[in-house]
């Protein structure tokens, strides 16, 4: 319960992001996976019986990351010669979309006891299949769904900042979500043009879903980019997602959005460009031993750019001890406070300990920013 | 030597400056077109005429291995010095699948022996499968069999593959902090099917480490695939 001193934890964030003074960092610890595994498997601790997700944040006095809620209020439609049709039995979800140009067809496999997917068959095979999504990105269009929104914003009240997730941006939509690395890779190789062209569509598409984003009331854009130093080298970044941020952040900030994106991977190589970038907040960047830069590293690339998270993940595992997290926690809030938004990179995993996550809680409420 | 597609270019850069040479065979000067086709990543149309003219020029298919494994080494050097980057790897490792597919007719009747049977696999509960597929190819390119057994694979699928494939090495891949558990129970059911002394276990993926490694009883740890090849030859040697 607040007292009448303290901020509330949206009060806290805003604050962060405007650069004036907070009486508290805000610890918010992904935990939407481990939630979702362990209730599947009937594994939460027996204490969590029954409880939402929020309930368990409340008890465990840690702030939600909140774009798994006001992600769905952007709403995709298709047009209208474009057919979607989605089936889904125990073990996959199979997607396909029949247009005038031709059929594609996605299948991802559940794995992780049903709690995740992970894609079996992805949507383009090859630049034959250019042609179809190239239709289904051109007639979509997007929708706000304020009702939702307010329901949402309701019931998340003042514990979080409402975010909305974006798709990958630019040649990370192909890489990851559409055709796999390798395609990617070999499309780049032998179509150079035509991957291109493709890109171009991407970007146009996304463009569109960003400029009804900027009406609508959510503060917190999230680029849902997965940046990794071997998905995206030096020279690919440079050529495809700099200039797609630089752009697309400029326009996000004249409407008087926050800009942030989620880098997971080895970022080293790609730290020099963030201050170029216009974002102001990164997500995750897991520092040693999850990923290849020291927190040391990353507070002196980020300069004034906000790091949402930075407890390594593996530190909630068993293997480590609480004084390890404790130790590593200290130090993180040393280096980074005030412009931190601390959580864990990436999310607690489903064999995390949850209790972990308490006794960061207390440390981040005696630590005075 | 032919240029890098102009759309390459973005992708790396390869300043290797172009050494003096002595004069040499046709058949010398086609190996070296290997090797260089494979370390400047020239894509596997190229690696498929080299070998091709290679062969034609009365290389022995040991000898045209030989020069993909050297030109495969400059890859690996100039991943880790961050000059190439995993599009260079995936790229190198579809050259290596194009030239060995070509080989393997002619290496399976000469005296080429193998340096040792390698089976892998992504453990349980994970599914990515990138940094097996390169730690597979360049081992294949350094000499071992591989044999793939693919991804979330579970610990009595890992001792099936062993029982029928008799490796001298066990390689697990993982890249989510929930499947590296896995490993430890893939090494403890080997040990109850009484198999675990009978090959070496080699570990890796981004969030194992050489401690992690040691803690589960592996043999062997690779922070990379090129890191993986020298591990795996030293459990050999």
């Amino acid at each position: 319960m607040k007292t009448e001193t303290e901020l509330t934890p949206l009060e806290r964030i805003l604050a962060t992001f405007e650069g004036r003074k907070t009486d508290r960092i805000v610890w918010q610890p992904r935990i939407d996976h481990w939630y979702d595994v362990n209730k599947r498997l009937g594994a939460l601790p027996s204490k969590y019986d029954g409880m939402s997700l929020l309930q368990i944040y409340d008890d465990l006095r840690a702030s939600p990351r909140t774009y798994r809620f006001f992600t769905p209020t952007v709403k995709v439609v298709q047009g209208k010669n474009v057919e979607m049709d989605i089936s889904e039995d125990q073990d996959k979800i199979i997607t396909t979309y029949s247009t005038p140009t031709g059929k594609l067809r996605e299948v991802q496999t559940k794995t992780v006891y049903g709690a995740a997917t992970y894609r079996t068959e992805y949507l383009v095979k090859g630049t034959e299949d250019f042609r179809t999504l190239t239709y289904i990105l051109e007639n979509q269009s997007f929708k706000f769904d304020r009702q939702l929104y307010e329901e949402i914003s309701d019931m998340i009240g003042d514990r979080s900042e409402p975010i909305i997730e974006l798709p990958w941006g630019s040649i990370q939509r192909l890489t990851v979500d559409w055709m796999g690395f390798e395609r990617t890779v070999l499309s780049l190789w032998k179509h150079p043009k035509e991957t291109n062209d493709l890109v171009k569509v991407i970007q146009e598409n996304d463009s569109r879903r960003i400029d009804l984003v900027k009406g609508t009331p959510i503060k917190f854009v999230l680029f849902a980019d997965n940046i990794d130093q071997d998905l995206i080298p030096p020279p690919m970044f440079e050529k495809y997602m700099l200039p797609w941020y630089q752009e697309k952040t400029r326009e996000l900030h004249e409407a008087g959005k926050v800009c942030v994106s989620h880098w997971d991977g080895n970022v080293k190589l790609l730290l020099p460009y963030v201050k170029q970038t216009g974002l102001d907040a990164l997500e995750c960047v897991p520092p040693v031993p999850m990923g290849n830069v020291t927190i040391e590293d990353l507070h002196d690339a980020l300069g004034g750019v906000i790091l949402f998270d930075g407890l390594p993940a593996n530190h909630f595992l068993n293997w480590v001890t609480r004084e390890d997290l404790k130790e590593f926690t200290m130090r993180i809030l040393r280096l980074f406070s005030p412009r931190i938004i601390l959580g864990i990179s990436d999310q607690l995993p489903p064999n995390g300990d949850i209790e972990k996550v308490r006794m960061v809680s207390q440390i981040v409420e005696e630590f005075t920013p | 030597m032919n240029a890098r597609p102009e759309s390459w270019e973005f992708l790396s850069r390869n300043d290797r400056a172009t050494p003096e040479r002595k004069p040499m065979s046709q058949k010398q000067t086609t190996l070296r077109a290997v090797t260089e086709a494979f370390a400047d990543v020239l894509g596997p149309e190229e690696a498929e005429r080299c070998v091709h003219l290679a062969l034609k020029n009365s290389a022995s298919p040991t000898e045209i291995i030989q020069s993909l494994r050297d030109g495969v080494e400059v890859v690996g050097q100039k991943y880790h010095a961050q000059e190439y980057f995993l599009s260079e790897l995936i790229m190198a490792g579809l050259m290596c699948e194009q030239a060995v597919a070509i080989l393997r007719p002619a290496l399976a009747s000469s005296s080429t022996s193998m340096v040792g049977r390698v089976v892998i696999g992504t453990v349980r509960g994970d599914i990515h499968d990138i940094g097996k597929k390169l730690v597979s190819t360049m081992l294949m390119s350094a000499g071992f069999d591989m044999v793939d057994i693919g991804v979330d694979v579970g610990p009595d699928e890992f001792v099936e593959a062993a029982r029928k494939h008799s490796p001298m090495i066990l390689a697990m891949s993982c890249l989510l902090t929930n499947a590296m558990d896995e490993m430890s129970l893939v090494s403890k059911t080997l040990e109850k099917a009484g198999l675990r002394t009978s090959l070496k276990v080699l570990v890796g993926g981004r969030p194992i480490n050489e401690n992690f490694a040691k803690e589960i009883g592996a043999d062997g740890y690779g922070a990379d695939a090129v890191e993986a090849v020298k591990s795996a030859k030293s459990l050999l040697s």
